[in-house]
């Protein structure tokens, strides 16, 4: 199926578009998707409205842990070294 | 993960000591990471905080077994899911969600997305303009192996393979469930999605 010329039309492009966003897209294919998106209106915006989805889900679920958790894992972690070495 | 890491395992060699310490260095630089994860999957800072103190006890606990040079955020990430599945989701209330609605459709429904040309612009406007909480809310109404799946994916940018090691399932569901998250956060969030008046299933 994969030939030099290799071309995706609309049914073969659309179910391959999130493996293409999230890089999973098979190096074959590559092309074969990018030029359909050159060519097709309609899967060039499903590409954008995904892409852009994408990209804001990340920036809003960026968080910093508190600084009072930060301090619960290294004292809890203290006390399981305690404990291991004193059963060692 | 580097080549440096890669190369030279110091496990066989190191005291527990050693190893608790290069441990602490290693790990807690994930802190955000998990935290983030966790209070995604929790859906509540005071949950979030004990899965993550959970999770970095087991991972202390069996850190002997994470192999250097391997992807240790997602080592811990899937420790954290595990931690989570096993111990936090039997105290809630929620009836467990079934999993057996995962039929393979999502490739077909695709096929019939397209939207109508009058509504795009105004759909890429809406998501321009997206305050964060409404993003964390919608992502917090999807179901939880979609909220996951697409945590993982979007905001880690884990592959589809890594996901489907932290979330001990196929790929082949990994891609079912992000496509069903993605497009029901879609809808929730433009009120578009695919196009229901080509999908006479339903899609769903």
């Amino acid at each position: 199926m994969s030939t030099l010329f290799q071309r995706f039309d609309c049914e073969e492009a659309l179910p391959r578009l999130y493996q293409f966003i999230d890089a999973e897209l098979a190096i074959h294919e590559l092309e074969a998707m990018r030029d359909h998106l050159d060519g097709c209106d309609n899967c060039a915006y499903e590409h954008e409205v995904r892409s852009k989805l994408k990209r804001i889900i990340r920036e809003a679920c960026l968080e910093v842990a508190p600084p009072s958790l930060r301090d619960k894992v290294v004292g809890r972690l203290a006390q399981l070294r305690a404990a291991s070495a004193e059963a060692a | 993960m580097t080549a440096d890491e890669a190369v030279h395992d110091p496990r066989p060699t190191e005291t527990a000591h050693q190893r608790a310490t290069r441990f602490e260095r290693d790990a807690l630089e994930y802190i955000d990471q998990l935290y983030a994860a966790a209070l995604r999957i929790t859906r509540n800072p005071a949950d979030a905080e004990d899965l993550v103190q959970e999770t970095y006890a087991k991972a202390f606990a069996s850190f002997h077994q994470y192999r250097p040079g391997t992807n240790l955020k997602a080592w811990l990430h899937r420790i954290l899911t595990n931690s989570y599945i096993n111990e936090y989701r039997k105290k809630q209330r929620s009836p467990q969600q079934a999993n057996t609605d995962e039929v393979e459709d999502w490739q077909i429904m695709q096929a019939s997305e397209h939207d109508a040309v009058g509504l795009r612009s105004a759909e890429l406007e809406v998501l321009d303009r997206l305050p964060d909480s409404r993003v964390k809310k919608a992502l917090s109404e999807l179901r939880e192996d979609y909220r996951m799946a697409v945590y993982y994916a979007d905001v880690e940018g884990y592959s589809y393979k890594e996901i489907a090691d932290i979330m001990d399932t196929p790929i082949g569901t990994v891609m079912s469930r992000l496509h069903r998250g993605r497009a029901q956060l879609r809808e929730a969030l433009t009120g578009q999605g695919f196009d229901p008046g080509h999908t006479p299933d339903g899609g769903e």
